[in-house]
């Protein structure tokens, strides 16, 4: 494994050891007006990473954009929630043996600049799932006070539960390396799946780290959470992972038998 | 008076008799599913039972209810079986938006798989 992130991305030899191969997945409901510029950062950024954009059912131009770009799309037929579009996306990273997959959202509030940065302790191998954290060094990022609450909240809540100090458990901007990417396609919330999942991780023994990044103020569209739909974020949130402790504890696979399994093809 | 009493008690054993009936005809025409069909059947069918047996049965489940009023204790237990039927419906219904979830993902997925296959030989198709 290579600890070199520049040389992680190298289209010419997809599949030797010393390469990691990447996919960036951009999930998009109806995002035309900010798709584009978001796959072009991406493009910019790493030229030699893949993106799959899964179109959450959109009713805009949001297929024809992507499309447009010569990336990668994976069209549901009628909207599913993000979790059920990430889960798409971590079906098709296993399927074609990803090394690592990053989510960045298609409204742009994820800088794909970072992304060097986020996978850096999965090249590592210091963790499993990397978090992008807004809330670790002040960068700026204004939340409105009531959503910042409601996050300090479940941010307490987990950071008890995994026995792990948490900051930013609401952030869609994460990356996962091949034992969590297996673990995700098999197994993740169909909606809100951010805060959940923390928690999931932790119980299936998969190490996650935070880091700091900035989010931007989204290019378009609108916050799938809006101020109506707060209340029920959170009762629904702490009701999912409280429920989930009482279920049987979820087993990521090692990463010896996804090889194994790959090499058995 | 006795004429209302024995209206109220026709009512009473006609009512699920004819649902029963109706429930049994659409499984025949295979409209409902037999395993969905389960717990409605039963719900009529207690229904039907106690309200036969209103004086013996219907009259001891009260009493060991303590309802004091026998026809009361009828509509509570019709309610909690309805209830039961509910909770079937919500528990087919995740069951269902899962399927439906995994069929889409499946449907996006393999979509994407002939596009990418359609664009790796076009060139070749045209020469």
């Amino acid at each position: 494994m290579s600890t070199h992130v520049i040389a992680t991305f190298d289209e010419e030899a997809p599949d030797s050891e010393a390469h990691q191969r990447l996919l960036v997945i951009i999930p998009a409901y109806n995002e035309e007006d900010s798709l584009g510029r978001v796959i072009r950062s991406v493009q910019k950024v790493l030229p030699g990473a893949d993106i799959l954009v899964v179109n959450d059912g959109s009713a805009d131009a949001t297929p024809e954009i992507a499309d447009g770009y010569g990336v990668k799309v994976a069209s549901l037929p009628y909207n599913l929630g993000i979790g059920s579009a990430m889960q798409t996306g971590f079906m098709y990273a296993r399927d074609y043996y990803y090394d690592i997959a990053v989510q960045v959202d298609g409204d742009g509030q994820h800088d794909p600049a970072e992304i060097v940065e986020l996978i850096t302790p999965l090249i590592q191998g210091t963790a499993d799932v990397v978090i992008g954290s807004r809330y670790i060094e002040n960068r700026g990022y204004i939340t409105p006070k009531l959503r910042r609450l409601g996050i300090l909240i479940l941010s307490g809540i987990i950071s008890l539960l995994i026995g792990q100090k948490t900051t930013d458990p609401t952030s869609g901007f994460r990356a996962w390396n091949r034992r969590a990417i297996h673990f995700c396609s098999s197994d993740y919330p169909f909606d809100y799946p951010e805060p959940e999942s923390v928690v999931t991780f932790k119980r299936a023994g998969l190490r996650t780290a935070e880091v700091p990044v900035t989010m931007n103020p989204r290019y378009g569209g609108q916050s799938s959470i809006t101020p109506l739909h707060s209340g029920y974020y959170m009762v629904k949130v702490i009701m999912s992972i409280f429920i989930g402790l009482l279920r049987q504890r979820p087993e990521a696979v090692k990463e010896v038998e996804i090889v194994r399994e790959r090499h058995a093809r | 008076m006795y004429a209302n009493v024995m209206r109220v008690e026709v009512i009473m054993i006609l009512g699920p008799v004819l649902m029963l009936l109706i429930v049994l005809e659409l499984v025949r025409r295979r409209r409902l599913r037999e395993d969905y069909s389960l717990l409605w059947l039963m719900t009529f069918g207690v229904l039907v039972g106690l309200s036969l047996f209103r004086n013996s049965l219907l009259e001891m489940i009260a009493g060991v209810m303590g309802i004091a009023y026998p026809p009361t204790a009828l509509f509570v237990i019709g309610f909690g079986l309805l209830l039961l039927v509910m909770i079937q419906f919500s528990v087919v219904i995740t069951r269902l938006t899962r399927e439906n979830k995994e069929a889409a993902q499946h449907i996006a997925l393999l979509d994407t798989r002939v596009h990418e296959l359609e664009r790796k030989h076009e060139p070749q198709d045209r020469a």
